[in-house]
């Protein structure tokens, strides 16, 4: 097989990816077929597929929380084997501590990590204001809005100072409208604080808007379909003629998941 | 105000809901005609889940009042469907017993609750899985459920809370293009909330836009354009553009 799609001087990449779960009925399903992707350092890649098609799996083993049959992950070269720092995650849930304040959800990866509390408040705060949420530090999720939560969930992602965020469909919760404006945010902080950003979607608007590339995946098992570089300039207009062209090209490419 | 001659089914008058000292809608008044798909839109936090709880009476209005053939809306006497964004279907019922559900709690005669159950389970394609349990179908195919119930009753108001927000952009298309077929066959009155505004007028033969709370009506929109519709279409975009302009916050 030849290593095709994979950039030696990549930041991340997959290379062969194979991942099956055993079905209730005793068949196996099979979820990633021999998936390969390549991250240049601070690209801004866009994974889209599909409803159920696998996403989710995909990156749950990149961030190295589940693990592959056959292949592997490399970060800078370096086989990924389990959770690791320099891996940064906002999930679409949020998953943010209910008990915890802005400050206490956004600061917990470095306390873990054993850095001092003023250290690690400092940078916090850093992070805090950089996503627009500066006042609200002592807030708790409950106090905020869907799209003020994910907020947090993004801060708390760069408060460990990864190299590489791994994002799964992080606005995927939110209502169409929170969801474009989240989508500016996103690039605003990403131009403000450069890292290379792996991010998930079914949305293919979404996926226009942000990336840089856009890798789409087959329905289930995933499997690279094709690789679409989006020259448009940024800040990119949803109803501009060529983002409509490149969104047509790209849904007639997608597979349909009924 | 007439629509293609057709006649007024629903009439929304001054409309008003507070709680508290809250004021969530602002003297609302607007009519739907008969058989016709409106679409309204809002910004984010209008009150937009306030407006279709008491417009299925689950919560009692203020001031004002609805009516349905010019007589004040009973959901005793009038059938009005509601189409969840959450999915809705009942998990210990299969398809056919979802369906039948509605049906059974109007008290339609036996023979009639066959024929709609034909009817509906062949418009929507669920013939062969009317023994099949919720959690044995796709994500789209318990859409598909959800939107045969809703329409088995003959409702005279179809109401449908952003039913594919959380759908991937193709199975929505797909399902906003089955929405359509089913409303064009079934000519039932539909009200379709949604923030996303390519869909509004996508689906839409007329759209009101609201303002942010208090809610109220800041302008409709005729969408005259033939079916099935392209996004890209320059007026399409137009139309698209004109409403986002009315609504931006972010």
């Amino acid at each position: 097989m030849e290593a095709r799609n994979i950039d030696v001087k990549s930041e991340i990449s997959c290379q062969h990816l194979y991942k099956s779960f055993p079905g209730m009925d005793g068949n196996v399903t099979e979820v990633l077929k021999d998936v390969n992707l390549s991250v240049a350092k601070n690209e801004f890649l866009v994974i889209l597929g599909p409803g159920q098609c696998g996403k989710t799996t995909l990156l749950n083993i990149m961030a190295g929380l589940d693990s592959s049959d056959s292949g592997e992950i490399l970060l800078n070269d370096v086989p990924v084997s389990g959770p690791n720092p320099n891996l940064g995650l906002v999930f679409q849930r949020m998953a943010l501590m209910p008990w915890k304040t802005v400050m206490g959800n956004v600061s917990m990866g470095l306390k873990f990590r054993g850095v001092s509390k003023k250290e690690r408040e400092e940078k916090a705060r850093y992070f805090i204001n950089l996503v627009g949420l500066s006042g609200f530090e002592k807030s708790y999720p409950y106090q905020l809005s869907g799209g003020m939560k994910q907020r947090v969930g993004i801060a708390r992602a760069y408060c460990s100072d990864p190299e590489v965020l791994l994002m799964d469909e992080p606005f995927g919760a939110l209502d169409a409208q929170t969801r474009y404006m989240m989508e500016e945010e996103i690039l605003r902080i990403w131009e403000k604080a450069k890292r290379t950003v792996v991010f998930v979607t079914n949305n293919i608007e979404e996926a226009i808007y942000l990336g840089d590339r856009i890798v789409l995946l087959s329905r289930c098992p995933a499997t690279v379909k094709a690789v679409y570089p989006i020259d448009l300039a940024r800040p990119r207009q949803f109803t501009d003629s060529r983002f409509l062209e490149v969104r047509q090209k790209i849904a007639d490419n997608t597979d349909l998941a009924l | 105000m007439t629509n293609n001659g057709r006649k007024i089914k629903i009439q929304v008058q001054n409309l008003t809901k507070r709680f508290g000292d809250l004021l969530v809608l602002n003297n609302i008044s607007f009519n739907v005609y008969e058989g016709e798909f409106l679409c309204i839109v809002g910004p984010t936090g209008c009150g937009k889940t306030t407006f279709l709880n008491v417009l299925t009476k689950l919560h009692p209005a203020t001031e004002g009042d609805i009516y349905i053939d010019g007589e004040p809306a009973n959901p005793q006497k009038h059938n009005i469907s509601f189409v969840f964004q959450e999915p809705s279907t009942m998990p210990w019922l299969t398809v056919e017993q979802n369906i039948r559900y509605g049906l059974e709690v109007k008290k339609v005669p036996e023979e009639e609750i066959k024929k709609r159950l034909n009817q509906v389970m062949e418009l929507v394609g669920l013939k062969d899985f009317r023994n099949y349990y919720p959690r044995q179908l796709s994500a789209s195919m318990d859409q598909r459920v959800v939107i045969a119930r809703a329409f088995a009753i003959n409702p005279d108001l179809l109401l449908m809370d952003e039913p594919y927000s959380q759908l991937d952009i193709k199975l929505r298309y797909y399902l906003e293009d089955e929405v359509i077929r089913i409303w064009r066959e079934m000519k039932r009155t539909v009200i379709f909330v949604t923030h996303n505004i390519e869909e509004a007028v996508y689906l839409a033969e007329r759209i009101l836009i609201l303002t942010p709370k208090p809610a109220t009506i800041k302008k409709e929109i005729k969408v005259d354009l033939p079916r099935p519709r392209n996004f890209a279409d320059p007026e399409f975009v137009n139309i698209r553009n004109q409403v986002t302009e009315m609504i931006k916050w972010w």
